[in-house]
């Protein structure tokens, strides 16, 4: 499987880093948003290169393929701009370009890929809060957390009985 | 491909440039050597740092003023003819009716030049932007003889405990709140002191919320609890210091910053115990008339425990131009007037003026009541952020005013001089934490625009001033490193083959840290005004505006005010609302927040929110109280 962009939400400080190298990488447009939830809570929406992609499947020009790496990715000689992608898309990622007519969307900066460097929101992104890894290494992070978390707890429990427990 | 060094905070961030056909200008981040952006990320700044430079407003030919805002192309030549006529004039008989204005944005060449100009022309009216919010703490560092423990960005992460006085790093300087995070992975314990609830204080182990302006009763209700412990350092205070420490026990300090006493002894506890530590400080508190003495308070505390301290820089050459001495008090290299002697004899000037020139806020002042009548504004816009600078300048016989692009400053000015922007010359910048960082040139300028040492040095030998024959920055910058000795080691043969860039050259000095305690608090009537910053924009917004990507994302910033407030005065979101105080108003739209004090209302500064402040000098300290002020909040219809 391959490996995607995902994000830690606690480190995330809403700089919009992300969108903003996107955005010069790719144009001027940028494929990752940031929204504010709440005051000082910021979700960030960007493609997630589904397993089961709807989009793919909609898409009546086949113009939506997926690419050696797992990205899912746009054929834009293809593309007739029927917003059937958007409209199936969950997170309501692929957006329209009126000026070229075509349905753009990220695709993990493909330009990037080929020099062997990481995607250019993950890069940038001061706070380490984007992070490009396969599901595999995501999980392996989070095991690794939880047994932090468990041995902090442990020592605590050690100061406050004393000795080992 | 080309290393540049990121025009806009003081962090100094630096990433490469590539150029490419389709895209003018790529930038690349500097993974593989020591940059202060660990890694070579970038804040949203930097990552638009070009989209200025190709903006189609920029300046491109000198100008002068048929009539006010209405402006007429003409030649360098005739410019500088022009600006020579005038000056020479006043060179003669009253050169201190001249006042030199210098942003924080300026090269350290260019920055050198402009006060070699001024102090030739036979005045010390020169000042730069900095010298309020950067400038202040500088100089309490060095009357304190604190230098030794002056910190680098490396000192951050090898800490135990952090404090964030007055600053909200992850709005502000992302790159350095990458360190403060990197550290907190580790275990260390970070405090936050700031007024409002911040993306900042989401990662602080606590958080305390003093009123603004009262930080100095904390800092010494700190000092009291931590004279009790016993493994702190013993200082030798005063009786009369003793005197103001021992009133300031914690529950005063309660009644006044509205901490609560356990918090502020809590917070002691930490800083006793912490080891190793780091203060780190910003505008919050420098800004305010007692910044001085709060600062040098703050470097007492942290004396005491030995804390490194680093105050955190606004603009990219904050620390630079005031390491070259564009102050009115200091020559370059932190000389004082005694050793005026040594720059008689490097500059081949026996005039060299020995006076303390004016400031920017007495200037303001005198330029009101036509004892200054002329100013070179050079790279800053205090139309905007300057309160009254307006006024002063339309009372002004004279106003020359060089920038990138067509400011409210440049509308007010008689000849308008176009520069060339930073990436656009080569340059050499200090970031706060002192290092030197050569900056390539990565285009030309446009049309007839020039870089500002160019322009300095055109003037400075049409003026007839010796010492202005220079025809690359690496000339001026080689005079720099043998006159100022903190830039020995920045000499432009090792400078330009250093990506990295080079530390200051400090010699500690093995005098003890002088002890100060003040109690000069200013009284602040609420509701009172602050004024915030966010990361899309910076400062006047003379650059952030003409970027598309950052200006569509932070639009219309709002104006905070708290719940409680907004239920008495019956606001809601989304309300346009009046700021009104005694020297004026400014409108925006309110946001109701959970964020804020009661009591104080938030306002972004990028759209002139600092006009409203009124220039009030502390007699004290002679500063202005430039953070906050009282106003009045009314609902616009």
């Amino acid at each position: 499987m391959g490996k995607r962009v995902f994000i830690d939400f606690r480190n995330c400080i809403g700089c919009r880093s992300c969108e903003i190298a996107c955005a010069r990488e790719h144009h001027g447009k940028a494929n990752i948003t940031l929204i504010e939830t709440s005051e000082l809570l910021m979700m960030s929406f960007n493609c997630r290169h589904c397993e089961n992609a709807p989009c793919m499947l909609v898409c009546p020009a086949r113009a939506l393929y997926r690419d050696e790496d797992g990205a899912v990715r746009i054929k834009y000689q293809e593309c007739i701009g029927c917003m059937f992608c958007s409209v199936a898309c969950p997170f309501g990622t692929p957006e329209f370009v009126p000026e070229l007519k075509i349905m753009v969307k990220c695709d993990l900066c493909s330009h990037r890929r080929d020099e062997d460097k990481l995607p250019a929101c993950v890069t940038t992104c001061p706070t380490d809060a984007l992070i490009f890894a396969s599901e595999e290494e995501i999980l392996q992070i989070k095991v690794k957390q939880n047994l932090a978390k468990v041995e902090e707890l442990a020592k605590k429990v050690e100061k406050i009985m004393g000795g080992t427990v | 491909m080309r290393i540049v060094t990121c025009p806009y905070c003081g962090a100094g961030c630096r990433a490469y440039v590539k150029k490419e056909l389709s895209r003018p200008f790529m930038i690349e981040y500097v993974t593989d050597i020591n940059v202060p952006n660990d890694r070579g990320k970038l804040c949203p700044k930097g990552n638009a740092m070009f989209e200025h430079i190709l903006s189609k407003e920029r300046l491109k030919t000198p100008l002068k003023a048929v009539e006010e805002g209405k402006f007429v192309k003409i030649s360098w030549k005739e410019a500088i003819n022009e600006i020579t006529s005038f000056i020479r004039d006043y060179m003669k008989d009253d050169p201190n009716k001249l006042m030199f204005i210098a942003g924080g944005k300026v090269s350290n060449e260019s920055a050198y030049l402009f006060q070699k100009l001024a102090r030739n022309i036979g005045t010390n009216n020169v000042d730069n932007t900095s010298h309020l919010c950067h400038g202040v703490s500088v100089k309490a560092i060095l009357d304190a003889n604190f230098e030794r423990n002056w910190a680098t960005y490396d000192d951050i992460e090898e800490s135990n405990v952090i404090i964030l006085w007055g600053t909200n790093l992850a709005e502000t300087a992302p790159l350095i709140f990458r360190r403060v995070l990197k550290a907190k992975n580790k275990g260390t314990k970070i405090i936050v002191i700031d007024p409002r609830k911040t993306k900042t204080t989401k990662f602080a182990s606590s958080h305390v919320r003093p009123f603004p302006g009262t930080d100095i009763v904390l800092i010494n209700a700190l000092i009291n609890l931590l004279m009790e412990r016993r493994n702190v350092k013993s200082v030798h205070f005063k009786a009369s210091d003793l005197e103001i420490i021992s009133k300031d026990t914690p529950e005063h300090a309660e009644r006044i910053t509205g901490v609560p006493a356990r918090d502020i002894e809590k917070i002691a506890r930490e800083i006793g115990l912490a080891g190793r530590g780091i203060i780190l400080w910003g505008s919050g508190i420098a800004m305010h008339s007692n910044g001085y003495d709060v600062i040098r308070s703050i470097i007492t505390l942290a004396s005491m425990v030995d804390f490194k301290v680093l105050p955190l820089a606004g603009q990219n050459n904050s620390q630079g131009v005031m390491d070259m001495g564009v102050v009115p008090d200091l020559l370059p290299g932190y000389r004082t007037y005694d050793e005026i002697y040594f720059f008689r004899e490097a500059w081949k000037n026996e005039g060299l003026p020995t006076e303390v020139g004016l400031d920017i806020p007495k200037s303001i002042k005198e330029a009101q009541k036509c004892n200054v009548s002329a100013f070179y504004v050079m790279g800053a816009n205090i139309a905007v952020s300057f309160p009254e600078a307006e006024k002063a300048l339309k009372r002004a016989e004279f106003v020359v005013a060089q920038d990138i692009f067509p400011t409210q400053t440049t509308e007010l000015a008689d000849i308008v001089l176009p520069a060339a922007a930073f990436l656009e010359s080569d340059g050499s910048t200090t970031n706060a934490e002192r290092r030197i960082q050569w900056s390539s040139r990565v285009k030309w300028p446009p049309e007839d625009a020039k870089p500002d040492w160019a322009i300095l040095c055109e003037l400075g030998n049409a003026l007839g001033l010796k010492g202005f024959d220079f025809y690359f920055p690496e000339e001026i910058l080689r005079e720099i490193s043998t006159l100022v000795p903190q830039y020995v080691n920045a000499n432009p043969r090792t400078l330009t083959r250093t990506p990295e860039g080079v530390m200051w050259n400090t010699v500690p000095s093995s005098q003890p840290t002088k002890v100060y305690v003040s109690d000069k608090m200013p009284l602040l009537e609420p509701p009172v005004m602050i004024t915030v910053r966010y990361v899309g924009q910076f400062q006047t917004g003379t650059m952030t505006k003409r970027s598309p990507s950052l200006n569509v994302r932070w639009q219309d910033l709002p104006i905070l005010v708290s719940e409680e407030d907004a239920q008495k005065w019956g606001i809601k979101d989304g309300d346009r609302v009046k700021l009104i105080s005694e020297s004026g108003k400014y409108i925006g739209t309110v946001k109701v927040s959970k964020t804020v004090i009661p009591g104080t209302i938030k306002v972004p500064w990028h759209e002139g929110a600092n006009r409203i402040m009124g220039l009030k000098i502390d007699e004290e300290t002679g500063l202005p109280q430039m953070k906050a002020c009282s106003c009045k909040l009314e609902k616009v219809e």
